[in-house]
């Protein structure tokens, strides 16, 4: 019978890839019997699909959070391009 | 040999560098923050984005949208983060803070306490804070191998590649980092809020 840590292992990877045959009897006999480890997959599978891109998590990771550049930074990135975009040579430094 | 002509006057259509920091400067430092959790750090991966994406705006095939081209790049230069990272600090892990979430036979020593509706939880700002700091929280490589895989989606195989690790390494990571990271938003009081 699968311990609980190696329950979890499985849970886990099963998000990111096909189990074995084996393993997927395995830990469908442990989850049978097990409540925490049900609850474990349940709570990972809401974070596992909230986070991939796409998901509400990820947007709102992504989106907001107040963050955003320092103006400074901003202003030295825009001073840069610039300067990248006003020199006369190209790639291959030829004309 | 057509000689070409390079500078502001010959941009690729659809490319407008100017604009740039304007238009995805906040979106991709809030990418990379969330992939580096180190905003001096963000800041230079954004910068050198732009000026990669600079040089090599002949290459732009309008094919994604300018935003989704420059991500790319971004995604590019965090694979390299991560992997210069790795070289300079070769650490073992033993997880400790993870054994000890078991007992010697391998039950739960203290099991998951229930979570509130995901539906509700997500629309909650401390929910989200949470997931933040515990995101943040995760210990280097875990945190890497974590967001490659779960945030950016990429295929197990590619991260195995991109960071030159094992799949073995890498299961480990993910499972590591999906225990601790249920933890910890667990301990910020989200798994004893009335359901």
């Amino acid at each position: 019978m699968l311990s609980c840590r190696d329950a979890t292992r499985l849970i886990s990877r099963r998000l990111d890839e096909p189990l074995a045959r084996r393993e997927r009897w395995a830990l469908r006999l442990h989850l049978l019997f097990c409540y925490w480890c049900r609850r474990f997959a349940a709570q990972v599978r809401v974070l596992h699909h909230g986070l991939y891109p796409g998901g509400r998590l990820h947007r709102k990771l992504m989106d907001q959070g107040g963050e955003s550049l320092a103006p400074e930074a901003a202003r030295h990135m825009e001073e840069r391009l610039q300067q990248a975009l006003t020199e006369p040579t190209d790639e291959n430094g030829r004309h | 040999m057509g000689a070409k002509k390079m500078g502001a006057d010959t941009l690729q259509p659809g490319l407008d560098p100017q604009a740039w920091v304007k238009r995805h400067g906040d979106a991709l430092f809030r990418y990379a923050l969330v992939h580096l959790h180190d905003r001096a750090q963000a800041q230079d991966l954004v910068q050198e984005t732009f000026l990669a994406a600079l040089k090599a705006r002949e290459r732009y095939a309008g094919r994604s949208s300018e935003r989704g081209w420059l991500l790319g790049i971004l995604k590019h230069k965090i694979m390299d983060e991560y992997r210069r990272r790795r070289r300079e600090q070769p650490l073992p892990e033993n997880d400790r803070e993870i054994d000890a979430l078991f007992l010697d036979n391998g039950r739960w020593r203290e099991g998951p306490s229930a979570w509130p509706d995901p539906e509700r939880a997500f629309e909650d700002d401390r929910f989200i804070a949470a997931l933040r700091e515990c995101l943040a929280a995760l210990p280097g490589r875990q945190a890497e191998v974590f967001a490659l895989v779960e945030l950016d989606g990429l295929e197990t195989k590619a991260v195995c590649k991109g960071l030159k690790i094992t799949s073995t390494n890498l299961w480990v990571m993910m499972h590591r980092a999906r225990l601790r990271l249920r933890q910890c938003i667990e301990r910020r009081g989200f798994g004893r809020l009335p359901c």
